[in-house]
């Protein structure tokens, strides 16, 4: 009775154990990946939003009476959307490269660690068979024992009695022995295999641990990697100073003054969409390309 | 191209599933007579609270 309350009990827990592990798999493996989108998200967003205060900066620069009311403001603002647009597109690009590495990697997780789930019932189940069998020997060596010392009781009787001895119950009682020393050599064997099973897979059971270690490491790696590339992603590289400066003509003053103020447009287009476009173009060409392979 | 989140947690379902198919025979002998299903997808909220724990870990 007592012994049935205790299975039922470790039963429980192992449900539980179940219940738990599983739902931990499963809950880890969303929160990694809702942690990579959200760096990314994160990352992308603050880029877009400096790039768009650098672009205010600029035009402010170049004429800050260029508002809502000035001439060809609509087109600008369209071609600056556009151009932010395109270069946001390009940064969710190199962040899906990265992120669907880390995708694989969560996903070989999950596979790692259900197999651990797996291998602990096994280990368990291993146990309960090494149990079982251990039972029966036991059962079955008093059982066979209770009989051969009945038969050699049978015979030691009619000895004493000093009445013929059956031939028949001598070689009963040999086959018993014979069948007591069979059923430990099988009982033996079979319980040194689940040894050896158990053995097997204790050591599995590490190697999936190092394993998830070494994953872990490098989904933590791989984010680092993102974050950075991210950030220094189509930024202003080159930075040098030029050694012989000087000082722009008068002329070439006033022709950027009345440029900037007549011009404005024409100004913010060649100087800051244009370029901002050809580093988007470059990026793609140089850098995206290389990545994908 | 990158999927949503909830296509995400369908694939992590199906593998958790998968895998633990190669190992009903050990599931069941080990828990006997308790039944065994798996959850699906985990609570949202709770969800969020452990974004948010690893946020302020991070």
């Amino acid at each position: 009775m007592a012994e049935n309350t205790e299975k039922e009990s470790a039963n429980l827990e192992l449900k539980r154990f179940y219940d738990t592990a599983t739902n931990n798999i499963q809950t880890s493996a969303l929160v990694n990946r809702a942690l990579a989108d959200k760096i990314s998200t994160e990352t992308i967003n603050q880029k877009v939003n400096n790039q768009l205060q650098s672009i205010y900066v600029s035009m402010n620069r170049i004429n800050p009476r260029f508002n809502e009311t000035s001439k060809n403001y609509g087109v600008i603002k369209k071609d600056i959307l556009d151009v932010l647009t395109d270069y946001e597109i390009a940064l969710t690009e190199l962040s899906d490269y990265y992120d669907l590495k880390l995708e694989e990697l969560i996903l070989k997780k999950v596979e790692l660690e259900t197999h651990f789930v797996g291998k602990v019932f096994r280990d368990e189940s291993i146990k309960q068979n090494e149990d079982k069998e251990m039972r029966f020997k036991d059962y079955l060596k008093s059982r066979l024992s209770e009989k051969s010392e009945n038969m050699l009781n049978k015979v030691s009787s009619k000895k004493q009695e000093k009445s013929s001895v059956d031939f028949k119950d001598i070689r009963a009682l040999q086959d018993l022995e014979d069948l007591k020393v069979e059923q430990d050599n099988r009982s033996g064997r079979k319980i040194s295999n689940m040894l050896e099973s158990e053995k097997t897979n204790q050591v599995e059971i590490g190697e999936i641990e190092e394993e998830i270690k070494k994953i872990e490491k490098e989904i933590s790696d791989i984010n680092d990697k993102k974050r950075l590339q991210l950030e220094e992603a189509m930024e202003t590289r080159e930075k040098w100073i030029s050694t012989t400066l000087r000082k722009p003509s008068v002329w070439a003053r006033t022709k950027t003054f009345f440029s900037n103020r007549f011009s404005t447009a024409k100004v913010i287009s060649k100087t800051i969409i244009a370029p901002l476009k050809m580093k988007v173009r470059e990026f793609r060409v140089n850098e995206l390309e290389g990545l994908k392979g | 191209m990158k999927g949503s989140l909830s296509e995400f947690a369908q694939k992590v379902n199906t593998t958790t599933k998968a895998v633990l198919k190669s190992y009903t025979p050990e599931v069941e002998l080990a828990l006997g007579p308790a039944k065994v299903t798996l959850r699906a997808v985990p609570d949202p909220k709770k969800l969020k609270e452990q974004l948010q724990q690893e946020d302020n870990e991070r």
